[in-house]
């Protein structure tokens, strides 16, 4: 348990550590954590009582306008017009529109500059060059207004992921026809093509608002609310049953809403949402950057060896946290078996590890070179502390000075942050910048907290190596909390706030209580009322900033 | 001499095909009618490059390739030296030599001290702290953050009517903010050219007539009706968003309608993107922002070396370094600290490496200068004379920001005393980048201006003449 910074309204502990990750490193990890100094003497809140406070009094963080990102937008063409329309040179003009972030995923909630829109025009005219007519539907066929006033709607309907209404097609005709009256039919159909996918309809996530909820909460457009499912759950567009359940209303009914969301778990599209959130949780895009063609090609491997673990865990396997995080066997190719020292890989691509050796994804090659650096127990310990406890440590102090660990473990102020970090980066000693196992030599610097009863006293037990340390995090409510909190980030699209409490521990409470099954997670995720409503406070203009020109 | 006027679709391309191959093939045609009246402007040309100067574990003395022999130590008042002979400059600068008269190194500028030194790319041009996001997805726990106010170089380039040129290298790093050093105000960055074919059609113009391009214009009025219906649709809270994006899509608009460059020779084509093409880029990009500058496109610009944090591979024989690491891997091996992604070097190579890639900035730098010398402002003289450059990084000693070196050029008639190594007062009487972003906006004749960024970091402005 530790202490929530957000006081004013609700004075108590909060259950997840990601309230607190703004903390900072005070004290060191055997410290009792404090409770809210803002509310002294407060008894902390259970989760039951947190949970029936909220059933009095619900909230809910607002979702900002977002675009689509990098990946949203790829996946968003190929759904609508197929594969291989991407070139170089509409992917290169994507590739220059960085994607933001919130809560550590993907997420692009700020103001495109003119350059970045410019981009996105780009990116809209080569793909409009290449899109083939066929892949247009009726509307391909078009060589005059008439034709595309019957044709268009469909088609921009696909666009817009929302039936177009009298003005939107007016504006779309009217274009075709000033076009056409200088150009071919097919520059013309270019043209609306390019218009469309650079129109803010494509770029952005919009969400109107409906009904209210309550005070609090205003329900948001049903097309909206389709978006979300299918960008959460598919990292794409809804599909034509997803946009009908819209329009017919069958979203705002809990069962139907559920059979929905089966319905898209079972759908091809899943393996990718997925993927994306193991990519990004994992920060795996890191290893796309090598050089070296044969450095290159492993790390392909095992980046996919790390994805398709954790897909077929939660669409063929037990789904569990536990046994994502201690498994004795994966799934990848020879090249990843040969690093492992384990046998080639059965029909299915299943490699059994050596147990004493490998325990889950944290023993993975991907994590492991992903993390590796000159002070490897670094890395490691600080994506442990951020991803699986929801923790981060703020960033080192300016003319720091080169330290061995013996330095960083026992001196202030480096002490505060490392001791959080490095014991538990410690724990993986024995695997190189590739992943490699090598039997651990002691370590000289390690050896004194080794001694002293095990490398971190926090996680339910000390341990010696990263076999123990994945026995100790699978069983860890803290882990558990965190992962429900990484996933309630990644299905939002966005940072939770303290308005999120409720949704949060509720989902939280169940993981809990479910033993860690990641897939109920996600379908609660989806099924939660907060994947269908804005706050209130989006009717409200968000506050200019200072200093504009 | 001339600058065609932009009108949208055919007309305007049947215009500039009709210019015909002799306008294309001039190398300088230049100048509004009005951009020659009245003699030349003051212009100013900011060149960035990544991390900082490599100097700290060099010879112990800590200032190694750095500082002219004669202005190491000494106490920590303001000094100054007049540059004669090549031998003056520090071994970093030598490819400079040749512009010892134009050149002002200021060394000792002081960064934000709140602010932590990768995050000083995001400072150095608005004086102030940064706009912090969500926590960065790559785990430091240090977050996105961005600028957190306007830039100099935008708000002189409001201030007098003219428009930031901003053409870089790739500025895709390990942090978003790295690349961004330039600020039209709270969290919105300018996000530079980085493709030199793309640069080039902004200055000159398209002559694109037979594409879906050639209709931009018909398109972005559809986006334009677009937005404002969606608008409409939406909450108040990302009303206000989609304004920022109306606005976007209204510069591109008055872009495609204003007055653009004539002649000039496009870039050839090749991949931008790829780390060894860096040195071709800095090329092109050069050449296209002296014409810009020339022909009166526009009077403030930076050219970006990369990102600023230095993710490329630093693989460039044409600029006196083959290095198989990362310009960031250089300096953190030479520094002796880790930056992670296991991005090492022996300690032998992290110091030959690490001159070497500010001596190959320095080539970069020394180019800016020669376009700018070898092409005649409106009267005749060294564009160079009328035209602040400066080369900053957003790093001092390593990764330090409390000790930074820019290296200013140029300016001779605008008033800077060139051809100096000023080393500035340390302790008391020591300045903030604040002070030089202060001067520099009176250099370009702006009033007005007597603090920029945070008031406390601001105290006299720095004395260039």
């Amino acid at each position: 348990m530790r202490p929530s910074l957000h006081p004013p309204r609700l004075p108590r502990l909060a259950l997840s550590l990601a309230f607190a990750a703004s903390i900072g490193c005070q004290g060191l990890i055997s410290d009792t954590p404090e409770l809210d100094p803002t509310a002294p003497g407060a008894p902390p809140e259970t989760p039951m009582e947190t949970l029936e406070r909220c059933e009095a009094e619900q909230a809910v963080g607002d979702t900002p306008l977002r675009r689509l990102t990098y990946q949203q937008y790829r996946n968003t063409v190929v759904d609508l017009f197929g594969t291989g329309v991407f070139t170089s040179d509409s992917n290169q003009q994507l590739r220059d529109i960085p994607d933001g972030s919130a809560g550590r995923f993907a997420v692009s909630a700020e103001a495109p500059s003119s350059e970045i829109l410019r981009a996105y025009l780009s990116a809209a005219e080569f793909l409009a060059e290449s899109i083939p007519n066929e892949r247009l539907g009726e509307f391909g066929t078009c060589a005059n207004a008439d034709c595309a006033r019957t044709h268009l709607p469909s088609l921009i309907r696909r666009v817009f992921r929302r039936a177009p209404d009298a003005d939107d097609l007016e504006r779309y005709v009217t274009l075709f026809a000033s076009v056409r009256a200088d150009a071919s039919a097919v520059i013309t159909r270019q043209v609306i093509v390019a218009a469309l996918l650079a129109s803010p309809n494509f770029l952005y996530r919009a969400e109107p608002l409906a009904e209210a909820w309550d005070e609090r909460r205003i329900g948001v457009d049903p097309y909206a609310v389709a978006s979300r499912l299918s960008y959460f759950l598919w990292n794409g567009p809804p599909d034509e049953a997803l946009l009908q359940a819209a329009e017919s209303g069958a979203l705002a009914d809990e069962e139907a809403l559920a059979a929905e969301v089966e319905r898209m778990a079972g759908d091809d599209k899943f393996h990718r949402g997925l993927r994306n959130f193991f990519d990004q949780w994992l920060e795996l895009d890191a290893l796309a950057d090598a050089e070296d063609p044969e450095v290159a090609d492993l790390y392909d491997s095992m980046r996919e060896e790390s994805l398709l673990f954790a897909e077929t865990l939660l669409l063929a396997g037990d789904g569990l946290l536990a046994t994502l995080l201690t498994a004795d066997y994966t799934y990848g190719d020879e090249a990843v078996a040969e690093l492992y020292g384990a046998p080639a890989p059965d029909a299915t691509g299943r490699i059994q590890l050596d147990a004493s050796e490998r325990a889950g994804i944290l023993t993975q090659a991907a994590f492991l070179a992903r993390t590796h650096s000159a002070h490897p127990e670094i890395h490691r310990g600080l994506w442990v502390r951020a991803n699986l406890l929801c923790d981060s440590p703020p960033p080192p102090p300016e003319d720091i000075p080169e330290a061995g660990a013996q330095y960083r473990l026992e001196t202030e102020p480096c002490v505060g942050c490392h001791r959080r970090m490095d014991l538990i980066g410690f724990g993986f000693d024995a695997y190189d910048e590739l992943g490699r196992y090598q039997a651990p030599e002691d370590d000289p610097e390690r050896v004194p907290y080794v001694e002293a009863g095990g490398l971190s006293e926090e996680l339910a037990g000390s341990f010696t190596d990263a076999r123990e340390l994945a026995d100790r995090i699978a069983t860890s409510p803290d882990v558990a909390d965190c992962m429900t909190l990484q996933w309630v980030r990644f299905g939002h699209g966005r940072a939770e706030t303290p308005d999120d409490e409720c949704d949060v521990t509720d989902l939280q409470q169940r993981m809990r209580e479910g033993g860690g099954d990641i897939r109920a997670l996600l379908r609660g995720v989806a099924l939660s009322d907060t994947l269908r409503v804005r706050s209130a406070t989006a009717r409200i203009p968000s506050d200019e900033e200072e200093g504009e020109l | 001499m001339s600058v065609d006027n932009r009108s949208r679709g055919l007309a305007r391309r049947g215009f500039l095909r009709g210019m015909g191959a002799a306008a294309l093939s001039s190398p300088f045609l230049r100048a509004f009618e009005a951009h020659a009246q009245g003699g030349p402007k003051p212009k100013l040309l900011i060149f960035a490059s990544p991390n900082g100067n490599l100097v700290g574990p060099m010879n112990g003395g800590g200032v190694a390739g750095w500082l002219p022999t004669a202005l190491q130590g000494g106490g920590t008042g303001q000094r100054a030296m007049r540059l004669t002979e090549a031998s003056d400059l520090p071994p970093i600068m030598s490819p400079l030599s040749r512009h010892l008269r134009d050149l002002l190194p200021i060394e000792g500028l002081r960064g934000d001290p709140s602010t932590p030194a990768h995050q000083h790319a995001a400072v150095m041009l608005t004086g102030d702290g940064v706009y912090r996001n969500e926590p960065s997805r790559s785990g430091g726990g240090d977050g996105e953050w961005y600028g957190n106010r306007a830039s100099i170089d935008q708000i002189i380039a409001s201030r007098i009517e003219s428009r930031v040129l901003g053409l870089s290298f790739k500025i895709q790093g390990f942090q978003l903010g790295e690349g961004y050093i330039s600020y039209t105000g709270a969290n919105r960055g300018h996000t530079p050219i980085q493709d030199p074919a793309q640069a080039f059609e902004r200055v000159f113009g398209s002559t694109d007539t037979t594409t879906v391009r050639a209709h931009r214009g018909s398109v972005l009025d559809t986006v334009l009706a677009d937005a404002a219906a969606l608008q409409r649709r939406l909450p108040a809270a990302d009303q206000q968003r989609l304004e920022q994006h109306l606005e976007g899509v209204r510069a591109i608009e008055r872009d495609l309608e204003a007055p653009v460059c004539g002649g000039g020779t496009a870039p050839g084509a090749y991949n931008p993107r790829r780390d060894e093409n860096m040195p071709r880029v800095m090329r092109d990009h050069i050449g296209t922002m002296v014409q810009a500058m020339a022909c009166g496109y526009t009077r403030v610009g930076f050219i970006q070396a990369a990102n600023l944090g230095g993710n490329v591979r630093a693989n460039w024989p044409d600029l006196g370094i083959e290095s198989t690491a990362t310009d960031h891997a250089i300096a953190h091996s030479f520094a002796g600290t880790s930056g992670g992604l296991g991005d090492t070097l022996n300690r032998a190579d992290a110091i030959r490496f690490a001159l070497g890639i500010q001596r190959a900035y320095n080539r970069v730098f020394a180019q800016i200068l020669d376009a700018l010398a070898e092409t005649p402002d409106v009267d005749g003289n060294p564009m160079l004379d009328h035209t602040f450059v400066l080369h900053v990084k957003a790093q001092g000693v390593n990764h330090n920001s409390n000790r930074l070196m820019w290296i200013a050029a140029g300016g001779r008639r605008l008033g800077v005393n060139t051809g100096r190594f000023l080393r500035l007062a340390q302790g008391g009487g020591s300045h903030h980048i604040n002070d030089l972003l202060v001067s520099i906006a009176h250099l370009m004749g702006v009033g007005g201006i007597e603090q920029v960024g945070r008031p406390a970091l601001n105290r006299t402005p720095i004395d260039l003449s």
